[in-house]
């Protein structure tokens, strides 16, 4: 992770924007993407050492199962803010809430085996 | 992050803009449409890679296999 790398290729991006702005306005969306997805890569690279160490924190506390889940729904949250940024960018806002709506799906699917526990739980004291 | 892919896409804007212009002073306005069509097609080329690397980059970060 290197801050001053992140700021440079956001400067350089920036220019190149402006440019294509000026010059073919229908490309500026495209652009625009593919800067957010390389950033993203970049970031989400970097991003790794922290969560192999959450992971192991969590393994050691005995939480594995559970954190899985909650790294999992993050990821699902990260991917569809994304593609919901770039719908929005390109002007489709109906499209940007669908893919957002797509992602509270599926991060409530993923947590149904939790709840459920949950619920297994409640009974069994209420017994 | 490679700044390559996003100066490629800044040269594309330019050839396709230049060729435009000349085509459209020449007179062609359907080529002219037809290339600044290609245009697109060919940044949204670059892009599909693109984002095909960053959905795997997040499969292998997050461990995910879900779906």
């Amino acid at each position: 992770m290197d801050i001053l790398t992140v700021c440079a290729f956001s400067l350089v991006s920036l220019c190149v924007v402006v440019l294509v702005r000026q010059l073919r306005q229908e490309l500026v969306p495209l652009t625009v993407a593919a800067i957010g997805i390389l950033m993203l890569g970049y970031l989400l690279v970097s991003l790794s050492p922290v969560l192999a160490f959450i992971t192991d924190t969590a393994k050691q506390s005995g939480l594995g199962g559970y954190f899985s889940v909650l790294v999992k729904a993050l990821a699902i949250a990260l991917a569809c803010q994304v593609c919901a940024e770039i719908c929005r960018d390109c002007g489709e806002n109906s499209l940007a809430s669908k893919v957002e709506l797509a992602g509270k799906i599926g991060i409530i699917i993923l947590s149904l085996p939790i709840l459920q526990q949950l619920l297994l739980m409640a009974k069994e004291m209420l017994q | 992050m490679n700044i390559a892919l996003v100066l490629k896409i800044a040269g594309v804007g330019l050839l396709v803009s230049i060729a435009y212009q000349i085509l459209q002073k020449n007179g062609r306005e359907e080529q002219a449409t037809f290339v600044s069509i290609a245009g697109v097609i060919i940044v949204m080329l670059l892009l599909v890679q693109e984002i095909s690397s960053l959905f795997s980059t997040i499969r292998s970060a997050f461990g995910l296999w879900i779906y």
